[in-house]
């Protein structure tokens, strides 16, 4: 259905309807009490009879065979229940995550799981367990591993490029540069080896013949962990042969058919339970193997089972971001518009699949920056590191942060100002993205740009650039970064009982975002209903909730609030028709309003929503749940059923038009003060303007710029795995040494804004935001360092302390140019 | 049990604290076991969450209640579950999340927090509101710097922390009419719910020495100083606990197990904060917290060291005495105590003994404690008229952070030239240590900017530090010359900014 279509059914509502009764307000999320009274259920704080505790044996080698296990000490011990093995979950086809493994990739790969009937005891038990390996080699950096004699981090291979997203019958594979190539890109020069992945558009060799100037440059950046607070739990228990499963996770309904997989039963089997989520940031959008594990050992044991996971095991396998090692060139006219972009990516996927942020990170070029010309070119390289997967804006975070000093460098070297260059090169409504150049539905960067800047008073600020006071200089920095946000083809489903309650069911995750119930807020407004008199259900699939995209992508905006909206559609249809029914006439005659339908001609011929759905009931087939439409998806046809008859169900797909990506964008403004001597910076000040479609919730809009901001000073100046050589063990696995921003180190206030504009294909004009907020804010930080320091740019992240201090003193580098995973 | 630990005539087997206001006994407990683990194991209580089980994420952050030294105020405290070991909740009152709303109605903090949209994905909720609680109880009207300090311990990965520290301020708008003393922050006189909480705290009083059995372990909280000694010199292989926030995670991280600890908290003679003779006379069980005030006041300009010396919750809980015990070598209190010429009284049985802080430290983690032996108290000699003193901590992140270099200075200067000078550092060598060559290219010389570079190339020569995650060997080398660049210059009045500056 096109919007246009779409609009004219709005325009048959009743006289004196305002959409803007939900949208763009604040409001009080349903469960934000439990969380701050304790009662809140995390997985790890459901106790049930019988439980017992599951704790891992680890690797602690980064490569190595299991040899023999020896449990007969820790199996003797009293309160101990049970073992779990590899041989007792299926296989995994490598590079693929495996439950439990004979063959560990990296340290902190579990091996076995042993069940006890307290905590303290199955740790203990651990400590009993002799485990012979053998040891493997191993490689912690990918351009070792790209090498003719580095180690593959695999026995099958050193990298993986599957065909695309989802290919689930490739392998790793055998790739690699000579000694010339490889030593030639340490050494800065331009690779030269073969790629794996690439794909390009428009004549990149011309665009670098008509370009006046080129800027080319090496630069690495760092992978780490995302330290959600929560480290991961999960309890599973069987009764009348289905699986009762507690953990956490970003997304609730997508979860079902990977969860069923996985556990080997039809999804009907399955009973997720995943109230609350401690934090995500995309390490828990999909299933993962520990989220299942103790359904595996339930099983076995014929016990419910719970697995907790400490602070490090959170490190090992809550997966990463992924470092790059990179090469860009571009191409600039005149005016400073990029003719020509070559972009080339070495990409730490850890040693599992990994997640294509390489991709992700050259789709996000092509759209910022709308190259005339662009090549990509990609290598995928496995290291026995922490498995590598979607962190906030995974790829093209990482890419902001590289190319926007680099922008500035081409400003001052084409005597352009900065926030010009951008503009220039900004994409709007009818830009293309990617390697097919495929359209987008909204881009308003140039206007968020033009709102920061005055907010920020970026023309007075950067006249204080670089102005020195004692040992400190300022910095000024603007930052932009994109991530796509928004999906379709997810369906809505909406109940009004008998009682006159409005009951909205979300299958969307309950992540921290609270947008489970900010995209049903369009659908309250569409019915005309009493926000207070809904019921928002979620967090439990025998809350009946229906198919849902993936809580990840920035994308539960958009996608869910057309969901909701196609449901709410399917309600108001079925309202007016039961009038028609009961009242006479057609559905035309009736409009709604105040949880009424009535006649536009007399007003006083009416039914409540309660009567309505009484009705509804009566008439059964298709207004009650009887019949549902073909088109829905399996998991919301069973919620329906058990729904069947209890009221009007509004059920329906989201078939919308959608003309291309959705591109959430976002800038960054910043002011630092960096101190020559210690190497140490302050922020200042800090404005972040996000471009996300219509405002539909103000307070978590404020709190993703925000702490999306917070995320992205830590990837500029904090974080980054470190990694022993010699030894492969992490060196920093806690939250004081992996350095996470904390509250001292942010400026005292850290503003936001928004340009809303609605989006042109989403109903409520919403797009999402979560992520670019986070990479805008780590490219502004990168720029201002490189302002405060003359136009240097150290091509890497994050920029420590360090090597401030080196380049302030004309020294080397303590590390080498190209080298990651070290401090 | 020896004949000589029953030397004190009667000993308590269990132990006692208030939790909800009723008074909770428990026999047979395991010293090992944390407060965390027996809220969310035994009670079943899970409001509270574990984030790290390392003190830093605040995640667990509880709030205990004891009387102050005047034992007619209450003293409040938010302390990290997670590293507290449970036989040290004896004697006081323990609040957590679930115990702030009352027949549903929540506590200004929890409204404050809702109303700001101060929490998100909610793992780390319980623990802030805990750390706001007791702000609230702590202080009527914080100042921002104030609002910063209290939430420096808890770390939120959602909000950007704006809407708490919003929350932090509205909570006061939001306080309650009634008197409750939950529901007020704390007021110039004692209300009827402290006067109470008093009460039931002192019922609780006793001058019987705890020991506790349990699970093979045993947990011995003296109240006197001969006891404690006494103890110590009994089992010289026994844990001395103190705040717990390094011992703590011997048991949480390493999974050691501790058979005997002896518990400072509870004895007197080990508590007490004072001037005498000449010098800041401090107890090894005074908390940081505590004993932060005394120091700052005689020297104002070490205020922004010990402002980002971990957390609050951490110094809440942890001492002196203990940072000064573990000798690591990047403590951060040490360079500073090192140039004040602090001396450490150390004790065994009825003996003391006196030795300067620059001579305890013997080598990497190895100290000049005989077994039997512990430190009793800090002395630190009131400053001296025309001295200059400062510290700097350079660490990645403000705080909750080690050091990567931690300088400290000390200069009286005659005439325009140095008459005395200490110099310190942290992070430069295996142990805090004085750079004596430094110190000695100084000695006699103006404080110019010539001797100053002098001494700067000499410090060179006083150490080879090491490279690791914290810094490469160069930066430390450059930092530590610019520390005490940073020094002169802020001494002769020619500039300057701080290099860090609190208070935002």
């Amino acid at each position: 259905m096109a919007l246009d279509d779409l609009a004219e059914q709005l325009f048959v509502r009743p006289k004196g309807f305002a959409l803007a009764n939900y949208i763009g307000s604040d409001f009080t999320p349903p469960d934000v009490r439990g969380k701050v009274t304790g009662a809140a259920k995390f997985a790890e704080d459901i106790r049930v009879d019988g439980l017992v505790y599951a704790r891992m044996l680890t690797s602690p080698m980064p490569h190595a065979r299991v040899r023999s296990i020896d449990l007969t000490e820790a199996l003797a011990m009293e309160g101990v229940v049970g073992v779990l093995t590899a041989e007792d979950v299926p296989a995994a086809a490598p590079p693929r995550a495996a439950i439990l493994t004979n063959e560990p990739v990296f340290v902190g790969d579990p091996i076995l799981a042993i069940a006890a009937i307290d905590d303290t005891i199955a740790t203990n038990a651990l400590q009993k367990i002799k485990i012979d390996f053998e040891p493997l080699p191993f490689c912690v950096d990918p351009l070792e591993a790209l090498g003719k004699e580095g180690a593959a981090a695999r026995t099958e291979g050193n990298i993986y490029a599957p065909a695309g997203f989802g290919d689930d019958s490739s392998g790793p594979e055998e790739f690699r540069w000579t000694k010339d190539q490889l030593d030639g890109f340490l050494g800065g020069e331009p690779p030269e080896g073969d790629t794996p992945v690439q794909w390009s558009f428009g004549d990149i060799d011309e665009g670098f013949r008509q370009a006046s100037f080129v800027l080319e440059q090496n630069f690495v950046t760092a992978g780490y962990a995302h330290h959600s607070m929560e480290p991961r739990s999960s309890m599973a228990y069987w009764q009348n042969g289905r699986c009762y499963l507690h953990g956490p996770s970003q997304s609730q309904s997508a979860m079902l058919p990977g969860l069923a997989g996985m556990i080997g039963i039809p999804v009907a089997d399955l009973v997720y339970i995943n109230e609350n989520c401690g934090g995500g940031f995309g390490s828990r959008s999909t299933p993962y193997p520990m989220l299942v594990l103790p359904a595996f050992f339930s099983r076995k044991i014929n016990r419910p089972v719970a697995l907790h996971l400490s602070r490090a095991e959170e490190f090992y396998l809550g997966k990463a971001r992924s470092g790059f090692q990179g090469h860009v060139k571009m191409g600039f006219r005149d005016n400073g518009r990029i003719c020509a972009m070559d972009l080339f990516l070495v990409q730490d996927i850890g040693c599992q699949t990994g997640f294509p942020s390489a991709a992700s990170a050259a789709e996000a070029t092509s759209l910022v920056y709308q190259p005339e010309t662009m090549r990509f070119r990609a290598i995928p390289v496995m290291t026995n590191t922490t498995p590598k997967g979607a962190q906030r804006g995974p790829g093209q975070n990482q890419i902001a942060a590289a190319i926007e000093p680099l922008l500035d460098q081409a400003a001052i070297n084409l005597e352009l100002d900065r926030l010009q260059i951008r503009k220039t090169n900004a994409p709007d409504n009818d830009s293309f993205h990617g390697p097919s150049q495929q359209p987008i539905t909204s881009a308003y960067i140039k206007e968020a740009l033009d709102k920061g800047a005055a907010r920020f008073n970026w023309a007075e600020k950067v006249q204080r650039s670089r102005q020195r006071r004692g040992s400190k200089v300022t910095g000024i920095g603007v930052g932009q970064a994109y991530h796509s946000a928004g999906r379709r083809g997810y369906d809505g489903l909406i109940r009004i009982a008998p009682d006159g309650k409005i009951h909205l069911h979300s299958g969307v995750g309950n992540l921290g975002t609270y947008s489970y119930a900010s995209t049903t807020r369009p659908a309250a407004d569409l019915l005309r209903c009493d926000w207070e008199n809904c019921v928002v259900h979620y967090g439990k699939s025998t809350e009946n909730l229906p198919w849902s995209s993936a809580q990840n992508g920035s994308n539960t905006s958009f996608t869910h609030s057309r969901a909701n909206y196609v449901a709410a559609l399917d309600v108001v249809e079925k309202i007016k028709s039961i009038a028609a029914e009961k009242l006479g006439g057609s559905a035309d005659d009736y409009g709604i309003a105040d949880e009424r339908v009535f006649s536009k001609r007399q007003s006083a011929k009416s039914l409540s929503y309660a009567e309505v759905a009484q009705a509804a009931i009566e008439l059964g087939g298709r207004f009650d749940g009887s019949v549902v439409p073909d088109e829905i998806h399996d998991v919301t046809k069973l919620a329906v059923a058990n729904l069947r008859g209890t009221g009007l169900i509004g059920v329906a797909k989201d078939t919308l038009a959608m003309r291309g990506a959705v591109p959430a964008l976002a800038v960054g403004f910043v002011e630092i003060e960096l101190d020559l001597e210690t190497g140490k910076y302050d922020i200042i000040e800090y404005l972040g303007v996000a471009d996300c479609g219509t405002v539909v919730h103000p307070k978590g809009l404020a709190a993703q710029v925000r702490g999306g901001a917070v995320w992205g000073f830590g990837m500029a100046g904090l974080e980054r795995h470190v990694y022993d050589r010699q030894t492969g063990i992490p060196a920093n696995v806690g939250f004081y040494q992996c350095k996470p921003a904390t509250y001292m180190d942010l400026p005292d206030t850290i503003g936001w804004d928004a340009v809303d504009l609605p989006d042109r294909d989403n109903p409520v004009g919403v797009k999402g935001i979560g992520e670019p907020v986070m990479g805008c804010a780590a490219s502004a930080v990168l720029c201002a360092i490189s302002d405060a320091l003359g136009g240097h740019v150290f091509n890497r992240t994050p920029v420590t302390p360090d090597m401030i201090i080196n380049h302030v003193a004309g020294r080397p580098q303590s590390t080498d140019a190209m080298s990651t995973n070290t401090f | 049990m020896s004949a000589r630990d029953l030397d004190v005539p009667v000993q308590r087997r269990s132990m006692r604290f208030i939790l909800d206001g009723e008074v909770v006994e428990i026999e047979n407990v395991d010293p090992n076991r944390t407060v965390l683990q027996y809220l969310r194991e035994d009670l079943r209580r899970c409001g509270t969450k574990e984030g790290c089980a390392e003190g830093d994420c605040g995640a667990c952050t509880v709030v205990v209640v004891d009387r102050d030294v005047s034992g007619k105020r209450l003293r409040v405290r938010a302390v990290n579950s997670c590293i507290q070991f449970l036989p040290t909740l004896d004697g006081k009152e323990l609040l957590t999340v679930e115990s702030l709303s009352t027949d549903g109605e929540l506590h200004p903090t929890q409204k404050a927090l809702v109303d700001c949209h101060g929490s998100q994905c909610g793992f780390c909720t319980p623990g802030f509101v805990m750390s706001l609680f007791a702000l609230h109880k702590n202080n009527a009207d914080p100042t921002r710097r104030e609002i910063d300090e209290a939430l420096a311990g808890n770390l939120c990965r959602c909000t950007g922390y704006s809407p708490i520290v919003e929350a932090a301020r509205v909570m006061y708008a939001d306080e309650l009419q009634s008197k409750c003393w939950l529901g007020q922050s704390r007021s110039s006189t004692v209300g009827a719910d402290e006067q109470s909480r008093i009460v039931a705290l002192n019922s609780i009083d006793t001058d019987v020495p705890l020991c506790i059995e349990g699970h093979g372990r045993k947990f011995f909280a003296p109240r006197e100083l001969d006891h404690f000694a006494d103890l110590v010199a009994l089992h010289p292989d026994a844990t001395i606990l103190s705040g717990g926030t390094d011992v703590g995670l011997w048991v949480t991280k390493q999974q050691r197990d501790l058979p005997i600890i002896i518990y400072t908290g509870n004895v007197a003679g080990l508590n007490e904060c004072l001037v005498d003779d000449g010098y800041l006379d401090i107890g090894a069980a005074v908390s940081l917290t505590d004993a932060m005030p005394l120091i700052i006041e005689n020297y104002p300009t070490l205020e922004e060291l010990f402002v980002r010396f971990a957390s609050p919750p951490i110094r809440n809980a942890g001492t002196l005495g203990g940072n000064i015990a573990n000798g690591s070598p990047i403590g951060d209190s040490m360079p500073a105590l090192i140039v004040l010429e602090t001396e450490v009284v150390l004790r065994t049985g009825g003996s003391t003994r006196s030795v300067a802080l620059n001579d305890f430290y013997l080598a990497y983690q190895r100290t000049a404690l005989r077994p039997g032996e512990f430190i009793e108290r800090i002395r630190i000699p009131l400053p001296v008229e025309g001295e200059q003193v400062q510290s700097y901590k350079i660490s990645k992140r403000f705080d909750q952070d080690i050091s990567a270099v931690c300088g400290a200075y000390r200069l009286q200067l005659a005439d325009g030239k140095v008459e005395k000078i200490g110099v310190a550092y942290g992070g430069m060598a295996a142990i805090p240590s004085r750079a004596s060559l430094c110190e000695q290219s100084l000695m006699g010389q103006e404080w110019s900017e010539a001797s100053v570079s002098r001494a700067m190339q000499a410090l060179d020569k006083d150490f080879s530090p090491i490279s690791d995650m914290r810094s490469s060997s160069q930066y430390r080398r450059n930092v530590c010359r610019n520390l005490l660049r940073r020094f002169y210059l802020e001494t002769s009045a020619s500039v300057i900014e701080r290099v860090y500056s609190i208070g935002r």
